[in-house]
């Protein structure tokens, strides 16, 4: 469709690179995508977003290898100019290394924080249960460059490539190097909800090889912090010690059973049963009158009582 | 303020001989400040709105009848005499003259020695509901009485037997038609009419239309006062002698004697008007009620009407019958408390097998003795014909018109109406007096057709048409309840409504077919046996099989008694009943040849379910078995933890699962084990799913060890977010599919305390908290509860699956929660519901269908109680409260639409949050509109599969799905493949798309594209894929820069979609193509 539609080369900074999808016997229209992509410019630049390139709308079945092609052997760039793409689920939401790169392995990811909080993130460790990832509708990506000057040429090449009007076919000859869509996926998906005992197993058990160990090292900064005063002199209270710094959640069900236990004395007072019934007869009022409005709404709502 | 009366000890000693009576507690309101019943005030509030608005609208109903009752009065008084003649000189007279045609019940003897004549009537008087202003309209017409009292110099004191009394009064409502269609009244139109269906009271109908109102005014004759003979006119005598059938004539006496009494009965009610002012608001109230359940005055409808009830009501009220006797009632009483009084009166006796004598006395003595008349007149009344409420100081019986399967009729509904009213249901007002229930297809569980040619020839009746009539009737009815015994609570009969008819025409022959209704009782109807008496009990015996002939046999029980016994078969397509009600009718009623019988609107149902799944619980046994097995086998495991419990939490495991093979594989059964509580669990999200899989792993090795019949393996959930991954042990047993998940109550902990972290970390705990309530705190007891109230009521297992089938076939399941829709079906069932407990899957199914098509979610919570607690109450008023802080956060609706709370969860939204959307429960409540409209039209010839029929012209695009590739062999792969596919367009397009789609033997998916994003501002984050569209800003402000839009992108996602499906897909059909 749309071929005659007029598309604007530019939409805000945004620039719009169109592509031809794939035609498959069950559709007869021809549909065009539309991609916008400008420079990697995030709030909190990182070292590799000065050679970034940042995509929106791109494919629902995008790939590394998609976007790789679609860079190198469509639109003509020299091939291994991009070592990365990382894909957002959503523009907004923090980014995901894509599943191949979890698959099976162990690593302790990053420490956050100071020595106060000590809290240790593992990586996923279970098996995928899809053999690709699929991304939501109007998903973006990054792709990372290996300098700046590949990522302008880049742009540049891009740019060029779709004011002369040329279009190129998504996925066009790299069919066979990605995972198949279609009843092929789902039946894989059905085995791989499954994952082999053994390799769950072993997952299960590096990962908790590994928490422990983290959980060890937590332990031990803790006891660490507890022994040593700091330079004020404090000594922090933590967990873990001889005298546990107690859970939130306890400390709520103490302060409920504190509550429960003061409930009967109520009435002590002679003020307090005046009080209460005081509170009681505002309280049928209330209701009444709650009613009452009730009743104008209902009558409102189907004009006349009559059935 | 406790009312309580007792039901007048002297009347216990009227009726030494009669039943026992217990003493009647009218507890008609319990409102201590203390117990105060959350919804009472309401209650009465909307009572007295109703009351206010039914009184107004019969006042002004008055106001506009009135110039019409002054001008027929004033022609009436004008008209002029007319000639004593013989009756068929007279009848054929007046048919020269002016056309008319004398309407006779039957015709006078040619060798009458009397004569029929007009002459002015004595008093002309307004009665009944104008007179008392409680005249409603109906179906936008008013109808007023009028009364015109016959002079009694045209009567002999014996014409009140042989029917000369009725031919006298037949001539003068013909001459009075005839006086007042000379009179030509602008206007307006005459028609003869019989007044209460009843063939010996013909009146005069004048009709005049007024814009959207039509006047009505009833004119009835009436015999003068003080000319027969009272005490010949009881209903033990016989008024009839001729006649050698029928020793008494009960009807026929009944009939005169409330002419005689109409203008005593007027005044009465009048009196009483004026010491209680709730009489007439009572009035108003029994007026609805008995309108909205089909019954009136009119004995093709039951024969009680507000006048009765009316009547009833001002002769419990009056104080002064008898000397030193207490009224029943209190003329205190407010109109609910009467009205209430008056229903538990009712439903508390049955008037047709024990009649009650109310202040009788003998000759209106003081002192009441059990003397000999008292006892013949008792036993004399009960002769089974009607009901008895023998109003003693008038000697008449009230009821004579309420048959006795009318009576039965009448008290099950006062009790359904006095349970509701007893109940605290917040909807009692709708239920009381708003809802209609006089249905037939939602009514009763059975209804046949029968010709009454096949019984009665009217030829042979013609003489004496009534009696005859009403004794048929009684037999038919009385063979009827024997035979069906306690498979029914009730057995009734329509037929047809009474008609006018043109005064220039002949009376209208009696209705050719009637139709039998009857309401089973769910636990007995489909018994197969018939037990009667032992056979040592010769008589009862000799009884028994007098009554079944050749059907009743001997037979030996395991317990070695030997009982008479009827056996029928169920191998036959026609359920038991039919073929009781077949056999009854031949042998009693038609010698022993056989009746064709109609069964209407019931064969579809048979062939909705398999009748092998639609008997009982029995295919769910098989299920159990499988269950109960497992359990075993896993508590006998020495597991790290000791097991605390396991819980079944899926529809198959409650007795609610459509399609039962599906549990074979394609929807598994959900269990849910907890485990002894320990300190050793990791206190993190992801490592408490890992040490899941590890125990899930280990129950699934030791289950293979013990049991090796039993497959297993570890399978994770959708989601490949670790801490979310939802692991579980899919188990093999007895070729049923089981997922088994841990519940460890930490993680609930560890999920909240996330919820205080940033809008992102909300957004994806928020669903996992959703899941993890619904899956482990929610489901447990909601199986446990369906399950127990599958057993309770034996047809809710089929009702919710006949429901869930409708939800499927219109695509409505996947977007609901099964437990809401069992919800839905529950609610039918509750026993405050103004048809009662359905008692067949069609009258449940219709009453769950109806119920949702009125419910107005936007404005009410639903509540359904799952028990009969008093803590409801508590519940009910906390749902309130939920919900309108509900629609105060969330106005639009878009987090939850549906609120529906129950005993188990007040909060009503355990299941409704997220799913369904305002659109789709729009949907469904738009489905639900036309199939109950599309019931409501086609009534008894309704083909059900009319409602099972879903057009799918409406949906944006279908994608039609491949039914068979050729590296699939096993169908449910493909179709577990297919769901897949489902779900996964679910999350890639759950923004843009609304999905339409069967859970079960999925061919497509449609969807409507989501409208309220359908073209927007372009901007980066839109969550769609969309095509950049130059936007015209019109040519005047050319200079602003053009405006971008960002819109659907349709093709590139149907594209997307077809490609994500693959070969899965084979055919996209859009709106409007074929």
């Amino acid at each position: 469709m749309s071929a005659e539609v007029e598309i604007p080369a530019k939409v805000s900074d945004y620039h719009v690179l169109p592509l031809r999808l794939p035609s498959h016997p069950a559709v007869h229209f021809e549909a065009m995508h539309y991609i916008y992509f400008k420079l990697h410019t995030p709030s909190v630049p990182t070292p590799e977003s000065s050679r970034s390139l940042f995509l929106v709308n791109i494919p629902i079945d995008s790939t590394a290898i998609h976007l790789k092609h679609l860079f190198s052997k469509q639109i003509g760039l020299p091939a291994g100019r991009i070592v990365d793409v990382i894909f957002n689920e959503t523009p907004t939401k923090k980014k995901t290394p894509p599943a191949s790169a979890v698959l099976g392995k162990a690593s302790k990811k990053r420490k956050r924080g100071s020595e106060e909080e000590a809290v240790l993130e593992v990586e996923s460790t279970l098996p995928s249960t899809w053999d690709r990832e699929i991304y939501t509708s109007g998903s973006s990506a990054t792709i990372v460059f290996v300098d700046k000057a590949s990522l302008d040429a880049a742009v540049k090449a891009t740019r060029a490539f779709s004011t002369k009007g040329n279009k190129v076919t998504w996925g066009d000859g790299i069919a066979n190097k990605t995972a198949k869509l279609g009843s092929h996926r789902y039946l894989a998906h059905a085995s791989l909800t499954f994952p082999p005992r053994d390799s769950l197993l072993s997952a299960v058990n590096n990962y908790m090889t590994i928490f422990n160990a983290n959980q060890d090292i937590a332990a031990k900064a803790l006891a660490r912090k507890r022994s040593m005063p700091d330079e004020d002199g404090f000594v922090t209270v933590t967990r873990g010690g001889r005298n546990a710094a107690a859970r939130m959640e306890d400390a709520q069900e103490s302060l409920e059973r504190q509550k429960e236990r003061q409930k009967g004395l109520n009435d002590f007072y002679r003020f307090q049963g005046r009080e209460a019934r005081k509170e009681k007869a505002l309280e049928l009022v209330k209701r009444f009158e709650e009613d009452k409005e009730k009743v104008k709404q209902m009558k409102a709502r189907r004009k006349s009582f009559k059935a | 303020m406790v009312v309580s009366t007792v039901l007048g000890s002297k009347r216990r000693q009227d009726n030494p001989h009669g039943h026992p009576k217990k003493k009647h507690r009218f507890a008609v309101g319990t409102t201590t400040e203390d117990n105060l019943p959350v919804t009472a005030h309401l209650f009465e509030l909307q009572v007295d709105e109703l009351l206010r608005d039914l009184e107004q609208q019969a006042k002004a109903n008055v106001q506009k009848i009135m110039s019409l009752l002054k001008q027929l009065r004033d022609t009436i008084a004008d008209l002029p005499g007319r000639e004593p003649l013989h009756p068929r000189e007279a009848e054929s007279h007046l048919k020269k003259t002016s056309g008319i045609c004398t309407p006779f019940a039957n015709l006078p003897p040619k060798d009458a020695k009397y004569t029929l004549e007009f002459a002015k009537p004595s008093t002309i008087n307004v009665v009944g509901s104008a007179a008392s202003e409680t005249l409603l309209s109906r179906d936008g017409q008013i109808t007023a009485d009028m009364v015109v009292v016959m002079p009694s110099r045209i009567f002999q004191e014996k014409d009140y037997r042989k029917y000369r009394y009725f031919h006298k009064k037949a001539y003068y409502t013909a001459c009075l038609a005839a006086g007042l269609h000379s009179a030509n009244l602008e206007g307006s139109s005459l028609a003869f009419a019989m007044q209460n269906g009843n063939p010996l009271q013909p009146c005069i109908l004048v009709r005049q239309q007024d814009s959207d109102l039509t006047v009505v005014v009833r004119i009835i004759c009436l015999p003068p006062l003080a000319v027969f003979p009272e005490d010949e006119i009881l209903p033990w005598m016989n008024s009839l002698p001729e006649n050698p059938i029928v020793s008494k004539t009960p009807f026929y006496n009944s009939t005169l004697r409330s002419e005689m009494l109409a203008l005593k009965y007027l005044g009465l009610i009048h009196r009483i008007n004026n010491e209680s002012t709730s009489l007439r608001k009572a009035t108003l109230l029994f007026s609805i009620w008995l309108r909205q359940r089909g019954l009136g005055a009119d004995l093709l409808q039951g024969g009680f009407g507000t006048f009765e009830a009316q009547a009833l009501m001002a002769m419990m009220l009056d104080s002064n019958s008898i000397e030193g006797m207490q009224a029943v009632f209190r003329t205190r009483y407010d109109p609910i408390q009467l009205f209430k009084a008056t229903l538990i009166f009712l439903s508390t006796r049955d008037f047709a097998s024990s009649p009650m004598l109310y202040n009788y006395s003998m000759n209106n003595s003081t002192q009441s003795s059990p003397s000999q008349p008292l006892q013949t007149g008792n036993r004399d009344i009960i002769d089974g014909t009607s009901a008895c409420f023998f109003d003693g100081p008038r000697m008449h019986n009230l009821f004579f018109k309420t048959s006795p399967w009318s009576m039965v009729r009448l008290r099950r509904q006062a009790e359904i109406t006095v349970k509701c009213l007893s109940s605290n249901d917040s909807n009692r007002f709708e239920h009381c007096f708003l809802s209609k229930v006089d249905n037939s297809m939602m009514r009763y569980d059975l209804v046949l057709r029968i010709d009454i040619d096949q019984f009665l020839s009217w030829a042979k009746i013609k003489d004496d048409p009534t009696e005859k009539c009403l004794n048929f009737g009684n037999n038919l009815y009385q063979t009827l309840k024997q035979a069906l015994s306690d498979r029914v609570q009730e057995i009734s009969f329509s037929f047809g409504e009474s008609t006018s008819w043109d005064i220039k025409h002949l009376v209208p022959k009696p209705h050719k077919s009637f139709r039998i209704n009857l309401v089973f009782d769910a636990h007995q109807v489909a018994r197969l046996q018939d037990f009667g008496p032992s056979a040592d009990d010769k008589d009862a015996a000799a009884a028994f099989r007098q009554f079944w002939g050749a059907k009743a046999e001997l037979r030996r029980f395991k317990d070695g008694s030997i009982q008479e016994t009827v056996i029928w078969d169920d191998q036959i397509s026609e359920p038991v009943t039919t073929q009781i009600i077949q056999y009854a009718l031949s042998r009693h009623h038609n010698d022993g040849k056989s009746v064709s019988i109609q069964e209407l609107g019931s064969s579809f149902w048979k062939q909705l379910m398999q009748p092998k799944q639609s008997r009982t619980l029995a295919p769910f046994e098989d299920i159990f078995r499988a269950f109960q097995n497992l359990e075993k086998t896993i508590r006998e495991l020495k597991m790290p933890l000791d097991i605390r419990q396991i819980s079944p939490a899926s529809p198959g495991l409650r007795y609610s699962m459509p399609n039962i093979d599906a549990a074979h594989g394609l929807q598994p059964l959900q269990i849910i084990i907890q485990f002894e509580s320990s300190g050793q669990w990791p206190d993190d999200l992801s490592a408490i799913q890992q040490v899941k899989v590890a125990f899930l792993q280990k129950l699934g090795d030791l289950l293979n060890q013990q049991e090796s019949s039993m497959q297993t393996r570890v399978g994770l959930g959708q989601s490949t977010n670790t801490p979310f991954c939802r692991p579980f042990l899919e188990v093999m047993s007895n070729t049923y599919c089981f997922h088994i998940a841990v519940y460890h109550d930490r993680e609930f902990v560890l999920l909240k305390s996330k919820l205080a972290g940033s809008t992102e970390e909300r957004r994806t705990i928020i669903p996992q908290i959703l899941y993890y309530n619904q899956m482990f705190l929610r489901a447990p007891p909601h199986t446990q509860r369906v399950k127990d109230l599958c057993t309770q009521y034996p047809l809710l297992s089929q009702s919710i699956r006949l429901f869930k089938i409708w939800c499927l076939s219109h695509l409505l399941l996947p977007h609901f929660r099964e437990e809401i829709l069992e919800l839905f079906v529950i609610y039918s069932f509750n026993p405050t519901s103004p048809y009662g407990v359905p008692s067949s899957l069609r009258t449940a199914f219709l009453r769950t269908i109806s119920m949702l098509a009125k419910w107005d979610w936007h404005n009410t919570p639903l509540f359904v109680p799952l028990n009969d607690d008093t803590e409801n109450n508590k519940l009910m008023h906390d749902l309130e409260t939920h919900f309108h802080a509900w629609r105060k956060i969330d106005p639009s609706l878009s987090r939850v639409a549906l609120i529906i709370g129950s005993t188990l969860d007040p909060t009503g939204t355990a299941w409704t949050e997220q799913t369904p959307s305002k659109m789709v429960a729009a949907r469904l409540t738009s489905l639900a509109k036309i199939t109950h409209s599309t019931i409501m039209k086609h009534d008894l010839t309704l083909d059900p599969n009319l409602l099972f029929t879903h057009s799918y012209k409406d949906y944006d695009f279908v994608l039609h799905l491949s039914p068979h590739i050729d590296k699939i062999s096993a169908a449910t792969n493909l179709q577990s493949a297919i769901q897949s596919y489902i779900h996964e367009l679910e999350r890639v397009f759950g923004e843009i798309v609304v999905w339409f789609y069967s859970s079960e033997n999925t061919k497509f998916v449609a969807g409507l594209w989501n409208p309220l994003v359908q073209s927007r501002k372009w901007k980066v984050n839109l969550g769609y894929s969309s095509i950049p569209t130059v936007e015209d800003a019109g040519g005047s402000d050319s200079s602003e820069p053009a405006e971008i839009t960002a819109k659907y992108n349709t093709h590139a996602m149907l594209n997307e979609m077809v490609r994500l499906g693959g070969d899965l897909v084979t055919r996209v059909a859009m709106k409007g193509e074929d």
